[in-house]
């Protein structure tokens, strides 16, 4: 059985079947040549995948920030952050990282900042006189930052996988490395910035004028806080912090700045719908897919397998952290959360590892692995909207991602990254 | 001859264009539904301290029904991920590729249609815990997402005589 659902696997993948068919294909052939389940199982495990009320975070999410996007919420953050740091050298490059930040305390998704926020601000560069595989590069690396500063998808799901962790504690642990990326990449900016020559930035306008000209941004500033505080606080679930904040983003958007006209809304329901049914789609596969791995006892395997190497932790995490890189190189972050995470996180909780600290390491390896070829959406996001080929991209691209690994290393040495935070809200004891 | 086949041809694309319309419109209106009822239930129990227990149920049983009806227009919306990698590079093989993953994907919806199916009879007498729905206007959602992304695929045939590979920009993580 286990040869069936590891070649179908392989052989579906490389045909170039969407991921989401792969694992279910995979996974009902598996069943159907075994014949121990009756075919319909797979329905059933497909459907309980997705049966979870902690999932509806997703949509959301996913709805908030395209309403705040199509409300062009997006650019005056973009206006707030050149204002902040464009005028330094490389200032254009500085304001595309801070942008990031920013964008990603309204956005759980690296693929919605580079395909959104990303085209603007690389469009901009390219104006400002940098070049466009530079341009490019910096905001497929500073657009993963999404991912990781809350809110963020891919750790709802990580927390629905590993009952070790909630989606709250992830939500506080992300935003330290988060800054700390960002941080990275500006610094590296700044140095190329200043080894290449780069151009000083304009001039900054009187913050009187940025007021009454970008002053809309400030609506942008209670959705992180009611996500972050809301969910803290016990005074919504992380579900109803997201339902809250799409319509947060819905009245602002369309009642109070009237910058999103009726005309516009339905097409970013649907958007938001069909980004929506694509996630959860490889979800609901996928858990039929890891459910058949439980039936194969193939989680048991490994983890006697690794824990009998008695690694200590920091090793043990840098291995996990190599391992979940080359896998990214492949494979996308979503499936590859929904893959190892059952995998490696009893691992590094026999260790002694805190599942906090695991799941930063994880998650930011996995999400590095959208940056890297063969396989890497937000350098194809990047790639398409930009119309700079992959391969030039790839090319300026080395420094950034350099910068990014150290910090993932800085992850696997220090556990205060990670855990300082969320100490400090009381999720680490 | 020729007048005739335009004609017929024209029909189908309106067809196709109706289909499209009325399969977003149902996973828009859905997601609203569901935004107005988790969003609703939260302000009735901060204004009037009651909320109803049954939002929990619908707004899931919601979600999953947008899941599986926007399956197939995601698709024609090149929003699943797919490792085109190895097709890029196969050079002569390509629509070979191409063709294969197309089957590849045709053939596990009819599968996901037929055993969605037996799985909505199966479990035709379960009613859902706080509403008592019967759980076959749920289960039925699997099949007939199914079914409508097999009608997608065929629509996008005719549009693109050669199998689209999926762009391997769509998922929103």
């Amino acid at each position: 059985m286990s040869a069936v659902l590891f070649g179908a696997f392989v052989v579906l993948l490389i045909l170039g079947v969407p991921v989401a068919v792969v694992m279910g294909g995979a996974s009902l052939l598996a069943i159907l040549v075994e014949g121990r389940y009756p075919g319909l199982i797979i329905a059933q495990r497909m459907f309980s995948g997705i049966d979870s009320f902690p999932l509806m975070a997703i949509p959301f999410f996913v709805l908030a920030a395209e309403l705040m996007t199509g409300g062009k919420i997006t650019d005056s953050l973009l206006a707030l952050a050149s204002q902040i740091i464009g005028r330094l050298r490389g200032g254009l490059g500085h304001a595309n990282v801070l942008m990031s930040i920013f964008f990603s305390g309204i956005s759980g998704s690296a693929l919605a900042d580079a395909a959104g926020p990303g085209a603007v601000t690389i469009q901009m560069m390219r104006d400002g006189g940098y070049k466009p595989e530079y341009a490019a590069a910096l905001t497929a690396s500073s657009a993963i930052i999404a991912s990781i500063i809350p809110p963020s998808i891919i750790m709802v799901i990580y927390a629905l996988t590993d009952n070790a962790v909630s989606v709250s504690a992830l939500f506080v642990a992300g935003i330290v490395p988060g800054i700390l990326i960002g941080l990275a990449l500006i610094a590296t900016n700044g140095f190329l910035a200043w080894k290449r020559g780069f151009a000083l930035g304009e001039a900054r306008r009187p913050w009187r004028q940025f007021i009454s000209e970008s002053g809309v941004v400030f609506s942008a500033v209670p959705l992180p806080i009611i996500i972050i505080g809301g969910i803290h606080s016990g005074a919504f679930t992380p579900t109803e912090a997201s339902a809250v904040a799409a319509a947060y983003a819905l009245i602002v958007t369309k009642f109070i700045l009237r910058s999103l006209t009726w005309a516009q809304l339905p097409r970013l329901f649907v958007r938001a719908g069909l980004m929506t049914s694509a996630v959860l789609l490889i979800v609901s596969t996928a858990s039929a897919f890891a459910w058949l791995l439980t039936v194969l006892q193939v989680p048991q395997v490994i983890t006697n397998a690794i824990t009998s190497w008695g690694l200590p932790n920091v090793a043990l995490l840098l291995v996990i952290a190599v391992f979940l890189l080359i896998c990214g190189l492949f494979i996308d972050t979503l499936p590859g959360v929904l893959l190892f995470v059952p995998i490696v996180a009893p691992v590094a909780d026999a260790a002694g590892i805190h599942p906090i600290q695991t799941a930063l390491v994880v998650i930011l390896s996995l999400t590095i692995g959208m940056i890297t070829p063969p396989v890497g959406g937000v350098l194809f996001v990047v790639s398409v909207v930009s119309r700079v080929p992959l391969t030039r991209i790839v090319a300026a691209i080395i420094p950034f991602l350099l910068a990014e690994l150290f910090v993932l290393l800085l992850l696997v040495l220090v556990p205060a990254a990670s855990l300082w935070l969320p100490s400090l809200f009381g999720y680490v004891h | 001859m020729p007048a005739a086949t335009i004609g017929r041809r024209s029909a189908l694309d309106r067809l196709d264009q109706a289909f499209i319309r009325m399969n977003g419109f149902a996973v828009g209106f859905l997601l609203l539904a569901m935004l107005v009822l988790v969003f609703a239930n939260v302000v009735l129990r901060y204004i009037f301290a009651n909320s109803f227990g049954w939002v929990e149920e619908v707004s899931r049983y919601l979600m999953i029904w947008i899941v599986f009806l926007g399956a197939g227009l995601a698709s024609r919306e090149g929003m699943h991920v797919a490792v085109t990698l190895f097709s890029d590079i196969a050079g002569p093989l390509r629509p070979g590729f191409k063709w294969a993953a197309w089957a590849g994907t045709f053939a596990f919806f009819a599968a996901l249609a037929w055993f969605g199916y037996e799985y909505a009879m199966f479990a035709a007498r379960q009613r859902s815990t706080m509403l008592q729905l019967p759980m076959w206007t749920i289960y039925l959602a699997v099949p007939i997402g199914s079914a409508l992304t097999l009608v997608h695929m065929l629509f996008d045939l005719r549009v693109h005589p050669e199998p689209e590979p999926q762009t391997q920009t769509g998922v929103a993580t």
